[in-house]
């Protein structure tokens, strides 16, 4: 009789414990980018998951709320990586929230640095660029800079009241007015930039013209040529744009950035992560490959630099509409 | 099972009892959960349906609505009236952005009279469907599928103060990822989009058609091509709590097993213990212990199986007693008759009392376990003390007790004839208190009868415990087989010895010859057998007259019985004056010694009758088994004519049989 009680013991036990165990290691990753992207994203980490005995669990943000987002995590929610642009980086670093990596299978050129230290992996580098209708242009070697604004509110434009793309203008400008703990809006030939602009662009853009108006515009083919971020660069491509090799010799750029979080415990099978979804990204989107005769910088990370965007966003504004 | 107590068949039975209700229970409760769960989905899953009619309608209006707004912009109709682009473009981004147009894949036509004003994006190439194109002032909302894309196009027109038409929009929002996407955020459930039974796009990470997880409903969106909307309500939790729930349904009904086994357990337990217990005692009856009553526990009828068990116990018990009483009173019997047994053996065969007295004190002190037996003769008019017997040894008692009758245990009984019992005889009026009697702690006295006439008195001496009465019923027993052995010894003594001599007489003699032959040949041993004969008897008798001759008989018959060996030899007046004398173990060097010394002794002996003296010698011959004989009758005849030698040879001799002899034979 004891042998029945003992096995029937067993057998609830066995109903009532039975249960799976998964013990693959789990990798959060928040991530920042457009729905298109994330298709791309969750196939590139189904794939990753497949290879390897991990789970991802993605998060998504918006662009605007990444940030404000991981400031409010607590250690224990933070994710093991992240998706940021790359000007966040010193912030995140001097808060410890990010750490300084070291992975084998990347170059140190495909580091994204703060003062001398690696703190991400740079997904793609992000600067502006003349997009263009080659065949509605004979002659592209007359595109000048001259001559390109001398059209400006005619087939050319672009949102020039933005300071992003003016950071680009003025770059042409050799201006030394962006260094990497300050600003200097005084500099002449920022200011050179400055009524360069005026003079094509006042009068000739309303105040409605705005960036959304420009690449539509463009992609109408109502606009000839315009300036536009690199971030752009497939869907002007795909509507049969090109970048026309208008570059001055030092240009400023951001980055979208994979960020290792400090608290990760997992070091290695998220730096393979970042080496897949790169790898993957390579096959499956046009890349624009970066002139070698140009002298990158990535945009300063300095606590003024919101005000440096504030200001001069205030400073082209003035400089269009103002009397 | 066969080999199971009731209490383990009970459970066995009552617990199959309780598991096959448990195993109802599940099933049942199992087949109500199910259905219950599925009235449930079903339930859940209309209101899956309506919420999402709710909220597609309300996003369609809603993109209509915007529409509407859009078209009524004064700003964006003075822009296109002057054919701004910038403002145009710039107009239409910024109320896509504020009127949140931008959450859906939207695309926006400006149109006049077929041209294309303005769209957004730029590079949306999608003409206006021509059932649209044809209707440009109309308002509407369609459903299209362009190039494999499922399309809700709201058609607003615009018109300007003045009641002119400026422009109509159109507005082509893509249902698609991002649309799904936006609806899942406000519906918790799976959305899908189909055209020609192709899935477009999906909320659901896995297969939406045809999963087993989902319940699905579609919505014809268009007729041609077929495009739907597939709503679908992940099931797969129902599983997973049917499983759960099947966890905690079978861990309930493992439990309840359990309680219910233990229960059934209890119940057995109570139900058969009487039972149990009855066939604990019936084992102990079986097994011979009577003492433990059974014990009623109930009053049905296990109760009076109990009870009647109980009654057979006492009878038995009973029973048993007076069996053992009578077994133990057939011990004392059987051993009574051993001990009469074994007295007889030892009496067979005595011829004198006194022995036969030995043998009894012997018997008293082997069989009754005491120290000290004795008998006492009455002789002139005194009990005479005349064997005894201390711890298997025969004493004299020195000077001989003699004791009065009526004198002590022992002359009491003698007088009263009547068995007499002294248990403490430190304490007894009855007991002599002499110096010489302190040794005796208890006494019986038993008299004794010869020819009904009381002849003593057997004193016994000192038994371990006390005297009872089955100890005297003994004596008397053994005392009374012993007078019987004494009559006996009396009269066989007469039987076989001469009225004149005392010596055996020629029968007898004769039977003990041939034992002793027989055990002679046996155990290889030799024996001597003399004959002898008185010489000139007849010349007594003629002389003296015969009772002279009986005198020279009786002489020379107490010499012979004096010379031979005291219960080994064998004397027996043959016939007339002739004896014989039977010598066992005795070579003929020792039957002629005896011969010889005989023959000086009644030689030398001095014979008087009437003041004469009368010489008397004998003549013997000697004959050896086997040296001269192997049966009886050729000894004897060997023997006698070795006496006849003697007489032939001049009488008063010792003549040795001889090879001569036997072959004169």
């Amino acid at each position: 009789m004891n042998k029945i009680l003992n096995i029937t013991l067993l057998l609830i036990l066995f109903l009532g414990l039975g249960c799976n165990v998964d013990n693959k290691e789990i990798i959060k990753f928040l991530y920042d980018s457009s729905s298109e992207d994330n298709y791309f994203l969750q196939q590139s980490v189904l794939k990753f998951q497949n290879n390897n005995n991990v789970k991802v669990e993605l998060d998504f943000q918006s662009f605007l709320s990444l940030k404000p987002y991981i400031n409010t995590l607590s250690k224990n929610d933070m994710p093991d990586m992240f998706l940021g642009v790359g000007d966040w980086g010193g912030e995140l670093y001097q808060k410890n929230i990010i750490k300084e990596i070291k992975f084998d299978k990347f170059s140190s050129g495909e580091y994204y640095r703060y003062e001398d230290k690696n703190i991400g992996i740079i997904k793609n580098m992000e600067y502006p660029v003349f997009f263009y209708y080659e065949d509605k242009f004979s002659d592209k070697d007359k595109l000048t800079l001259d001559y390109i604004f001398s059209n400006f509110g005619n087939n050319f434009a672009y949102d020039a009241k933005n300071m992003y793309f003016h950071v680009f203008l003025a770059s042409f400008f050799s201006a030394d007015f962006l260094n990497n703990n300050s600003f200097d809006f005084s500099d002449k030939n920022f200011i050179k930039s400055i009524e360069f602009l005026k003079k094509y662009a006042k009068g000739k853009i309303t105040d409605s013209l705005n960036y959304d108006a420009v690449v539509n515009l463009f992609a109408a083919k109502k606009l000839d040529i315009i300036i536009d971020g690199l971030w752009n660069y497939n869907r002007h491509v795909n509507n049969g744009a090109k970048v026309l090799e208008l570059f001055p010799e030092k240009v400023f750029y951001g980055a979208k950035v994979y960020y290792v979080s400090k608290n990760t415990l997992n070091d290695k099978i998220t730096g393979d992560l970042i080496f897949s979804l790169l790898e993957d990204e390579k096959k499956i989107t046009s890349v624009f490959e970066n002139p070698e005769n140009i002298n990158f910088y990535p945009l300063p990370q300095f606590p003024e630099m919101n005000l440096f965007w504030q200001k001069g966003n205030e400073l082209l504004y003035k400089a269009l509409f103002a009397d | 099972m066969k080999d199971f107590n009731i209490k383990k068949k009970l459970m066995i039975y009552i617990g199959s009892i309780l598991l096959l209700a448990c195993v109802l229970f599940v099933v049942f409760f199992s087949y109500f959960f199910n259905q219950n769960s599925r009235i449930q989905v079903e339930e859940s899953f209309k209101n899956t349906l309506k919420i999402y009619e709710k909220i597609f309608g309300e996003e369609i209006e809603f993109i209509h609505t915007m529409n509407t707004v859009i078209v009524k912009n004064e700003e964006l109709i003075e822009n296109v009236k002057k054919t701004d682009d910038f403002g145009i473009y710039g107009k239409l981004a910024d109320l896509l952005r504020d009127l949140k147009l931008n959450n859906y894949k939207t695309a926006v036509l400006l149109i006049k009279a077929k041209d294309r004003i303005a769209v957004i994006p730029g590079e949306f190439n999608y003409t206006v469907p021509v059932e649209l194109a044809g209707n440009e002032k109309g308002i509407g909302k369609f459903f299209k599928v362009i190039e494999n894309k499922l399309f809700f196009i709201s058609q607003v027109p615009s018109y300007d103060k003045d009641g002119s038409h400026v422009f109509s929009c159109f507005m082509f929002v893509e249902i698609g990822d991002l649309f799904v996407k936006n609806l899942k955020n406000k519906f918790e459930d799976e959305i899908a989009v189909v055209i020609d039974n192709n899935i477009i796009t999906e909320t659901y990470d896995g297969i939406l058609i045809n999963s087993e997880k989902l319940l699905t409903h579609s919505y014809s969106i268009t007729d041609n091509p077929l495009a739907e909307i597939i709503v679908a309500k992940d099931i797969s939790y129902i599983s997973e709590n049917t499983r759960k729930s099947g966890l905690i349904i079978i861990q309930v009904f493992g439990a309840i097993f359990l309680l219910s086994l233990f229960l059934a357990n209890y119940a057995a337990l109570n139900f058969t213990r009487p039972i149990l217990n009855l066939s604990g005692c019936a084992s102990e009856i079986a097994g011979g212990n009577l003492e433990k009553p059974v014990e009623r526990e109930c009053n049905d009828e296990i109760g009076e199986l109990a009870f009647s068990m109980e009654t057979m116990r006492s009878r038995l018990k009973e029973n048993i007693y007076n069996l053992k009483i009578a077994n133990k009173n057939l011990d004392r019997r059987v051993h009574e008759l051993s001990v009469l047994n074994k007295l007889n053996n030892e009496l067979n065969y005595l011829q004198d009392y006194k022995q036969v007295f030995r043998v009894i004190l012997k018997t008293f002190i082997i069989n009754l376990n005491i120290e000290k037996s004795s008998v006492m003769l009455f002789e002139h008019d005194k009990l005479v003390s005349v064997e005894t017997n201390l711890k298997g040894d025969f004493i004299d008692t020195v000077p001989v007790i003699k004791i009065d009758k009526g004198e002590g245990a022992a002359g009491k009984a003698f007088l009263k004839e009547k068995p007499v019992v002294v248990n403490h005889a430190e304490k007894s009026r009855i007991f002599s208190r002499a110096d010489k009697y302190n040794h005796i702690r208890n006494i019986l006295c038993i008299p004794f009868s010869v020819k009904d006439s009381v002849k003593g008195v057997f004193n016994l001496v000192n038994i371990k415990h006390m005297w009872q009465k089955k100890d005297v019923e003994l004596a008397t027993l053994i005392i009374n087989q012993g007078l019987l052995a004494i009559d006996n010894a009396r009269l066989y003594e007469l039987a076989i010895t001469d009225g004149l001599t005392g010596l055996y007489i020629h029968r007898y003699f004769q039977i003990r010859l041939n034992e002793e032959i027989m055990k002679s040949q046996r155990f290889s041993k030799k024996l001597c057998l003399a004959m002898i004969d008185i010489d000139y008897f007849k010349k007594f008798n003629d002389t003296y007259g015969h009772q002279a001759g009986d005198k020279v008989l009786k002489i020379v018959s107490g010499l012979i019985d004096d010379n031979i060996r005291k219960g080994v030899d064998i004397a027996a007046r043959y016939g007339g004056e002739e004896f014989a004398v039977i010598m066992p173990d005795t070579d003929i060097t020792g039957a002629l010694k005896f011969a010889e010394r005989l023959r000086e002794k009644i030689q030398k002996e001095e014979l008087f009758y009437n003041n004469q003296k009368l010489s008397v010698t004998i003549s013997c011959g000697l004959s050896c088994f086997p040296v001269h004989a192997l049966d009886s009758m050729k000894l004897v005849m060997t023997a006698d004519n070795a006496l006849y030698e003697s007489k032939e040879n001049g009488r008063n001799r010792v003549t040795v049989a001889d090879e001569t002899v036997m072959k004169r034979g």
